[in-house]
């Protein structure tokens, strides 16, 4: 067979090709699963920066329960979490599309396929939050079972009413990239977990006042919040869901570099009035609270008001830290201040400054819409705070009652790494115990 | 024969080397070890009061013979003052001594 008489085989054929295929936009896919990718960093980010935040003891025990709780939630949100969250619409969950079976992307011109990917990536993300505030004493095993139930069925539920159509979708609450279903979510489920198992041993003295249990490696710390806000361009700026409107993109990813900038200045200079020191951990800290901040508002809020969004995080983030040692729970990271208490914040600021041009379903407060955005931000805050805290808290009991949720006070001296695990994080190194 | 072992703070280590070394003493083993001290220091962690009373210190050990403890003493004693002031030199006695490759023993096998 000669070229020509190829060429004239492929030009018959082409046609029929074309029309038996979906027809793909090849730009936002690519985007999708590019942006998929830099979600998926965000474990490493989350990894090490918990690792190096708490003591060497129990780093290996942090790591893999960030490994861990990664692989069963995409195993979760395969089987069943995808379903409830997108697989058909419904007030509270859906119920189609277990498996992934027979149904398609909601999305125009994105496989389902690179949509699960994309969402699965929200899901880890979620789960992994609480390994911070759970550290150095919660049991594996018990992490292993929280973790699955959490992104099979707790975040799904909450997804399908903020994503996939379910009822606060229907009443116009605007969350764009998940200050609350992922973030303010994932917060409150550590502050419950954390409040449930009680604080580490030594961190509370009689009186209540605090101790200090140090981290043993900031430059792990540090690495890790650079890790997850390079992650977190994927994060939000995949959240438009493709590439047909690239200045949604570009606003969104410029609004995900103003808003952790001044978060880091503002919990630095606030650490710096408070505590006479520009403290590094506590700008870190400032850091990611803008970035989940601005995690709901990204999209539907100018840059200047991203700065506010941002400023404002990174003040809260130092007195939530703060807050939540007062209140005597112990959170070895940070991640209630950082991701609950930020996570609410950015949501609410939707309907402070959100603008109805941008995406918003209604001008904000400060853009003289009036009351109505934030009152649907607020309602939707406390229904899905309030439902995962119920939810979670009954969870966390249950899990208590069947396995116990707290290692032995000799294991938790010992460290989880060799108790629970069998492993030395730092074999041949010599280790200095200072505390 | 005698052990000097003297516990500094990290920062004066290089100076009391160098004036060992200036003393025309060579040998000696240094170690990092944790010490109490009367005060204590203050450290902040994410915003918490943090009370440290164990505290980086090094260890130095240098074994000498009779005839050259006080210059080892006052060639340490120099490099502390250089470095802070800070120190403490505890000398004890040395039952004996040996080079391995040698053989030699006692005082022929130090300075």
């Amino acid at each position: 067979m000669g070229i020509s008489d190829l060429e004239a085989t492929l030009l018959a054929t082409a046609p029929a090709v074309v029309q038996d295929a979906p027809a793909f936009d090849a730009l936002s896919t690519l985007w999708i699963l590019i942006a998929a990718i830099l979600v998926f960093f965000m474990q490493a980010g989350f990894s090490v920066l918990e690792a190096g935040l708490v003591r060497t003891k129990n780093a290996g025990n942090v790591l893999m329960k960030n490994l861990l709780d990664f692989s069963s939630a995409t195993l979760g949100y395969f089987v069943f979490g995808y379903a409830i969250m997108y697989g058909s619409e419904g007030l509270f969950f859906g119920t189609e599309g277990w498996f992934l079976a027979g149904i398609e992307s909601p999305v125009e011109g994105l496989p389902v396929e690179v949509f699960w990917l994309f969402q699965a990536m929200f899901a880890g993300a979620a789960a992994t939050i609480v390994a911070g505030a759970v550290a150095e004493r919660m049991k594996f095993t018990s992490y292993l079972a929280y973790s699955f139930v959490l992104s099979a069925f707790i975040y799904p539920i909450v997804g399908h009413w903020v994503w996939g159509g379910g009822w606060l979708a229907g009443l116009g609450f605007h969350d764009f990239a998940g200050s609350t279903v992922v973030h303010a979510l994932g917060g409150v489920t550590g502050l419950v977990a954390a409040w449930v198992l009680g604080p580490r041993f030594g961190k509370f003295n009689a009186d209540g006042s605090p101790n200090a249990i140090g981290g043993h490696s900031l430059p792990l710390a540090s690495l890790g919040v650079f890790i997850l806000w390079f992650g977190w361009y994927g994060f939000n700026a995949g959240s438009t869901l493709g590439m047909g409107e690239p200045d949604v993109v570009a606003r969104v990813a410029i609004n995900t570099t103003l808003a952790p900038s001044i978060g880091a200045v503002t919990a630095m200079i606030t650490s710096w009035v408070r505590y006479e020191k520009p403290d590094l951990l506590l700008a870190l800290n400032g850091a990611l609270a803008g970035l989940v901040g601005i995690t709901a508002p990204c999209a539907a809020v100018s840059p200047g008001a991203a700065l506010w969004i941002g400023a404002i995080a990174g003040v809260l983030c130092v007195f939530g830290i703060a807050w939540i040692d007062a209140i005597r729970v112990d959170d070895p990271v940070g991640a209630v201040a950082v991701h609950g208490i930020c996570g609410v914040w950015g949501t609410l600021a939707v309907g402070l400054w959100g603008r109805e041009e941008l995406g918003a379903t209604s001008d904000g407060l400060f853009m003289g819409g009036g009351f109505g955005a934030l009152g649907i931000q607020t309602l939707g805050v406390i229904a899905c705070v309030g439902f995962t805290a119920i939810a979670m808290w009954i969870v966390f009991t249950a899990i208590d009652s069947v396995l116990g949720l707290r290692v032995s006070h000799e294991t938790e001296l010992r460290g989880l790494d060799i108790d629970e695990h069998g492993i030395e994080s730092y074999g041949g190194f010599q280790i200095f115990t200072t505390d | 024969m005698k052990m000097i072992i003297a516990v500094i703070k990290p920062e004066q280590l290089p100076a009391v080397k160098q004036a060992l070394f200036d003393a025309e003493i060579r040998h000696m083993t240094a170690t990092s070890v944790l010490g109490t001290a009367p005060r204590t220091e203050q450290h902040m962690y994410r915003g918490v009061k943090k009370e440290v009373s164990l505290l980086k210190r090094v260890r130095l050990e240098v074994a000498v013979n009779d005839a050259n403890l006080e210059r080892a003493i006052e060639a340490i004693s120099r490099g502390c003052m250089e470095s802070g002031g800070a120190g403490k030199i505890f000398v004890t006695e040395l039952h004996d001594v040996v080079t391995v490759w040698t053989g030699e023993r006692g005082s022929r096998a130090l300075y």
